[in-house]
């Protein structure tokens, strides 16, 4: 609570710094752990290189266990969601699109939950059919609706205007946004608790407010990523180090002692 | 026999123990020599001035004390194993966009006080021997140096520590005020037992105190006695 309270102080205090640093760790851990669903937030085109296939389920249907069985397949790089209310949105332009003259749109109840599943570039076409089919198996072949696989000769057809962002250029924009950040946050904790370390009984102060700083707002986010998108483990392992090395960079900091 | 006993507690008790000790002191800032060989023993209970010239090194003695600086060469002792020390830095270190009253509550201590009434209240109380209960909420960037360098002597002395470390906790007042600090740092002395190193340039403000002094010249210590032979 003593930690919390502190914490919150500091928040308090110092809106601007915390709310950045925090911010652009989300951002950072975000970013190394799962690209896809970020920039798909932030509705930015990223460049497919890898085969792929759209399937289209009943919202009824619990698309994240989906997702999760079909990503501990061998073959496949990753899977990401779409929300009904997109699907629902595409279909009704496609619809405009074919029929304009009509005045009809969707039906109402038509909810639908869409998934793209990309394939590893080495996948073969016998891998790609037997995950169409599980995923048929999983869920009833009635209930569902796949397209074709696209592979590379159907992407550069597909390809279109769109600005295209590399993963690369994505994680290191977030890293030096999250440099920033720390430097700007760190003077301010740095001080305060070198204040709090000269008039308080308690020692290793600055570690603990720094745990619980992470705990706080990192663990949540780790958590929320390792249950919906899976353990890359290693990922996890970069961002441990990470703020690892943010940690040790506090703890040298003497803050106001200089 | 229970009399015997209790009388030899209370001749220990009198007697001064000491509870720091520097041993042949000696700091280097790269090839300047900033402190030479110093000895030096700190009782429990004791007021002790440090008084010198600018540069003289009471600083960085201070600090050395504090543990904040290693000296090159020698040994700092200290006999007590929870010794708790605080400082009223020379630069206060006070947050400047708040209150006195926030900086103030810096030093809230939960193992120290029973609950926060009881620490406001004594901050309430002190706050208005020293004269400053009105301004309390006065951000420190609006405040004047005497009324910062009050603050910060405050939230030293409100964090009831073993040991008090100033570094000219009155360079800012006058001698009426600074008077007053040193009623306060008495009071606590008397009552509770602080031990008081307080580094000063106003001679004439503690000869009327009763204290010792070690008077700084050049690095070297060159007078140790009581206040009223200066």
């Amino acid at each position: 609570m003593f930690y919390l309270e502190h914490l919150l102080n500091i928040l308090i205090k110092n809106p601007f710094r915390l709310i950045f640093f925090v911010l652009s760790s989300i951002f950072l851990i975000q970013v190394v752990l799962n690209p896809e669903s970020l920039l798909s937030f932030l509705k930015i085109e990223q460049e497919v290189k890898s085969p792929y296939f759209n399937a289209l389920v009943r919202s009824d249907e619990n698309i994240e266990d989906l997702a999760r069985k079909l990503r501990e397949l061998p073959s496949i790089k990753r899977v990401t969601t779409i929300s009904e209310k997109k699907i629902f949105d595409e279909l009704n332009k496609t619809l405009s699109e074919i029929t304009p003259d009509s005045k009809e749109g969707l039906p109402e109840d038509l909810k639908l939950k869409g998934l793209k599943v990309f394939f590893k570039k080495d996948a073969s076409k016998k891998a790609q059919d037997l995950t169409m089919e599980y995923l048929g198996r999983l869920i009833g072949k009635e209930k569902i609706t796949l397209s074709k696989v696209f592979n590379q000769e159907d992407l550069k057809k597909l390809k279109t205007n769109k600005t295209l962002i590399k993963k690369e250029y994505l994680i290191g924009g977030a890293f030096a946004l999250w440099i920033m950040s720390c430097l700007l946050f760190v003077k301010k904790f740095s001080k305060y608790t070198y204040l709090l370390e000269s008039y308080q009984r308690a020692r290793l102060i600055k570690l603990k407010l720094f745990i619980a700083l992470i705990c706080v707002f990192m663990i949540p986010l780790f958590i929320y990523n390792f249950y919906i998108f899976g353990p890359p483990l290693t990922k996890y392992l970069m961002i441990l180090v990470l703020f690892s090395c943010l940690g040790v960079f506090c703890m040298t900091r003497k803050g106001w002692a200089e | 026999m229970q009399n015997t006993s209790e009388k030899i507690l209370t001749q220990q008790q009198l007697q001064p123990s000491t509870l720091i000790e520097l041993s042949n002191i000696d700091l280097f800032y790269k090839k300047f020599h900033a402190l030479k060989n110093l000895n030096l023993q700190i009782e429990k209970g004791q007021i002790l001035f440090i008084t010198g010239a600018s540069g003289a090194g009471k600083t960085s003695l201070l600090k050395i004390i504090g543990g904040e600086l290693k000296p090159t060469t020698g040994k700092v002792i200290s006999f007590s194993k929870d010794l708790f020390t605080t400082q009223i830095f020379q630069d206060l270190k006070l947050f400047p966009k708040r209150s006195g009253r926030e900086n103030l509550e810096m030093s809230y201590d939960r193992k120290v006080y029973k609950n926060k009434i009881e620490f406001r209240e004594d901050l309430e109380e002190l706050s208005r021997i020293l004269g400053i209960y009105d301004f309390l909420e006065l951000k420190m960037s609006e405040a004047n140096g005497g009324l910062k360098q009050k603050i910060a002597f405050l939230r030293a002395i409100l964090s009831r520590p073993d040991v008090i470390i100033a570094d000219e906790p009155t360079c800012s007042l006058d001698t009426e005020n600074a008077r007053k600090i040193y009623d306060i740092l008495n009071l606590y002395n008397v009552k509770r037992g602080l031990t008081v190193i307080w580094a000063t340039h106003n001679k004439e403000l503690i000869k009327s105190f009763s204290g010792k002094i070690v008077h700084l010249d050049r690095g070297k210590l060159v007078y140790s006695g009581h206040a009223c032979f200066i």
